[in-house]
């Protein structure tokens, strides 16, 4: 088997590949929910109101200090990103479901924030709201796209990747769509005594990411040194 | 409220009176046929789910009359999710197992050291929108039933034979058994994770994971941890374990008030052995051993013998794996109890602020009022030449039987 390599070019290490086989099957990826019973998952009509309720957040019950945040999101604009959204539900007390709650989590890029709310979809008001620093969920497809387009615009990796993309396709990579990409959430504590774990010291007060690569229907791309800090728009190679 | 404990303790008492008698009518009638089915005498039985319905609910009468009724959802972390879980013996009542079920982490260390992966809470099992979650179609579930979750086909419901239920040369019987088969499919990484749910005909439960997919295409090593995988001894793929999790809330016959009994049986080099009974009255934290078994049992439902009905946990195929110190903690135990607490959800990794991160934290000395039992199986991936590619799937789990929830078998 051929070797692929974004990081071979970086002369960081083996690169192995294996075809992935089956096609990208998540061309449905959008369409609006149905209801299809009670107990199933927030419409998308309802996930449309758990968001624009949590994200507008007047004051919850109790007084709760829960004003709109100004935030960025993952590419800087204003307002926190919008991470999930999903039905909420106390799994202990399976009997009360009539009422339709939200878990909405957030981040917001300005302050490094991790921020979760209930949302109670009848009232249309926040009944609970946290905010965290320090704590990492795992990234969604709007922050996996924005962690390939770090790397692809970082000099380095961007010309391997290129590269390893036209060797398999023949083709320019242009776009983060081109790709098929999962990410994971990454803590600096998962590269201690790892060579150059110093450009990735901030990462969990950061929200950082690692990501899995592979060219549709082609070879998997090897991102596994690579680190991208969502919070300072900036990739890292470490010895990983 | 006190007039109706009052009266359901007078309930009761007949009932196991009216049970005796059967039993005595039991003993002079000829042929000894199973007299009164399962129906938990002391409390009401569990109703069926209500907290679903539609596409949402699965309900399945399997050949011999047995019957599972549960909920599913999906979720962002932890995927497919089965709730309200009720067992219906064959010509029995309904009765409730568990409240939810569902994984808790897959924890992926490779020997060397590094990566250390934490496939639920820093990847996720449920994601559409990533392929976290994996859209199923016909070819995955060949003889089932597909269901949609906004908009896309993720679980298949099938229902698929067992050999030999039973088979007894002195009834001169045989019957061949059903299970009820749930499961979705989850794409971490280079790996496809099957999260599957048996649900057999005899009320045993048997959750497991399936591993499959390709191996890691970039994790090499050398030959202190890993195996030759290429031409010769050249490339050796790097050895790793795959410890998953599963958060279990028991509601034995619909109640949250349950109790926790380990069973170990003395003895060692002696013909004798005997049961040493340690009832978990505090959150614990538990290893595996020999002979070792736990119980969840609902002290007020009796069955028609007048004993408690329970579900018992047999783990029995585990590598056990202990990771170090401080960092990985909740490897350090294959089972834990803990009280239930809405936002004790993740076995590691949990974000839910006022609450402990980890499993190994949720112990913490409180008392067992509704407890959560967490169990941890662990497989030991040594790769070999046939994993490459695509690699064989891998299974890993443990099963929960019915342990005195009906007087007799209920099979035939
Ligand atoms: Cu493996």
């Amino acid at each position: 088997m051929a070797a692929i390599g974004l990081l071979g070019l970086l002369g960081a290490g083996t690169a192995g590949a294996v075809g992935a086989a089956g096609a990208d099957d998540r061309s449905d990826h959008g369409r609006a929910a149905r209801t299809s019973g009670r107990g199933g998952p927030l419409t998308a009509r309802e996930t449309a109101r758990a968001v624009r309720v949590a994200t507008a957040a007047k004051a919850g019950p109790g007084g709760a200090a829960t004003a709109a945040a100004p935030g960025r999101d993952v590419r800087g604009r204003p307002g926190a990103q919008v991470l999930w959204s999903e039905r909420h539900r106390d799994l202990g007390k399976s009997g009360d479901d009539r009422r339709r709650l939200a878990d909405v989590y957030l981040y917001d890029y300005a302050s490094d924030t991790l921020i979760n709310r209930l949302v109670d979809l009848g009232t249309g008001r926040v009944e609970r709201s946290s905010r965290q620093h320090g704590v990492q969920v795992p990234p969604t497809a709007a922050e996996v796209t924005r962690a390939l387009e770090v790397v692809m615009a970082d000099p380095r990796l961007g010309k391997g990747i290129r590269a390893d993309y036209r060797a398999q396709t023949s083709k320019p990579l242009t776009k983060p769509s081109q790709l098929h990409a999962q990410g994971m959430a990454f803590l600096a504590s998962r590269a201690t005594g790892v060579e150059g774990s110093g450009k990735v010291a901030r990462c969990g007060v950061h929200r950082c990411v690692q990501l899995f690569v592979r060219i549709p229907r082609g070879k998997w791309v090897d991102t596994s040194r690579i680190v991208i800090d969502l919070s300072a728009d900036r990739a890292a190679v470490i010895g990983l | 409220m006190i007039t109706t404990i009052r009266r359901l303790r007078h309930a009761r008492t007949a009932a196991v009176v009216a049970a005796i008698l059967l039993c005595a009518v039991g003993l002079g009638a000829a042929p000894a046929s199973p007299v009164s089915p399962a129906s938990p005498v002391s409390s009401a039985p569990s109703a069926a789910p209500t907290s679903c319905s539609g596409t949402y609910r699965i309900d399945r009468t399997m050949t011999n009359g047995a019957r599972w009724q549960m909920c599913w959802d999906i979720r962002r972390l932890t995927g497919l999710v089965l709730s309200d879980i009720t067992y219906t013996p064959n010509r029995g009542r309904p009765t409730r197992v568990l409240s939810s079920a569902a994984l808790a982490e897959v924890h992926v260390p490779y020997d060397s050291g590094r990566p250390r992966f934490y496939d639920i809470s820093s990847i996720g099992f449920g994601d559409l929108e990533l392929g976290t979650l994996t859209t199923l179609g016909k070819r995955d579930c060949p003889t089932g039933e597909l269901r949609s979750f906004s908009g896309h086909k993720v679980l298949c419901v099938e229902t698929q034979p067992r050999e030999f239920a039973y088979k007894s040369a002195v009834q001169k019987g045989v019957l061949h058994g059903d299970d009820l088969v749930v499961f979705s499919v989850s794409e971490i990484g280079w790996y496809d994770y099957i999260t599957e749910w048996r649900f057999a005909d005899d009320g045993s439960i048997t959750p497991r994971e399936g591993a499959t997919g390709t191996l890691s295409p970039f994790q090499f090593s050398d030959a202190a941890s890993g195996w030759p995988t290429g031409v010769g001894s050249s490339r050796f793929s790097e050895n790793h374990s795959h410890n998953v999790f599963w958060r279990l809330d028991f509601d034995v016959n619909g109640k949250t008030a349950n109790v926790v009994e380990q069973y170990d049986y003395t003895g060692s080099g002696t013909a004798s052995r005997s049961t040493k009974l340690t009832t978990l009255s505090k959150e614990t934290a538990a290893e595996l051993a020999p002979m070792r078994f736990w119980r969840i049992k609902n002290p007020t439902a009796l069955n028609t013998d007048g004993h408690p009905m329970s579900w018992e946990i047999d783990v029995r195929d585990s590598d056990e794996y202990r990771g170090p110190e401080h960092t990985e903690d909740f490897t350090h135990h294959d089972v834990y109890v803990t009280q239930y607490r809405e936002c004790e959800v993740l076995a590691y990794g949990g974000t839910m602020p006022g609450c402990a991160t980890s499993v190994d934290q949720y112990v913490n000395g409180e008392k067992l009022k509704d407890p959560v039992l967490w169990v941890d199986v662990g497989f030991h991936h040594v790769p070999r030449d046939e994993d490459q590619d695509p690699m064989p799937t891998h299974w890993q789990g443990f099963r929960i039987l019915p342990r005195d929830v009906t007087a007799t078998s209920q099979l035939p």
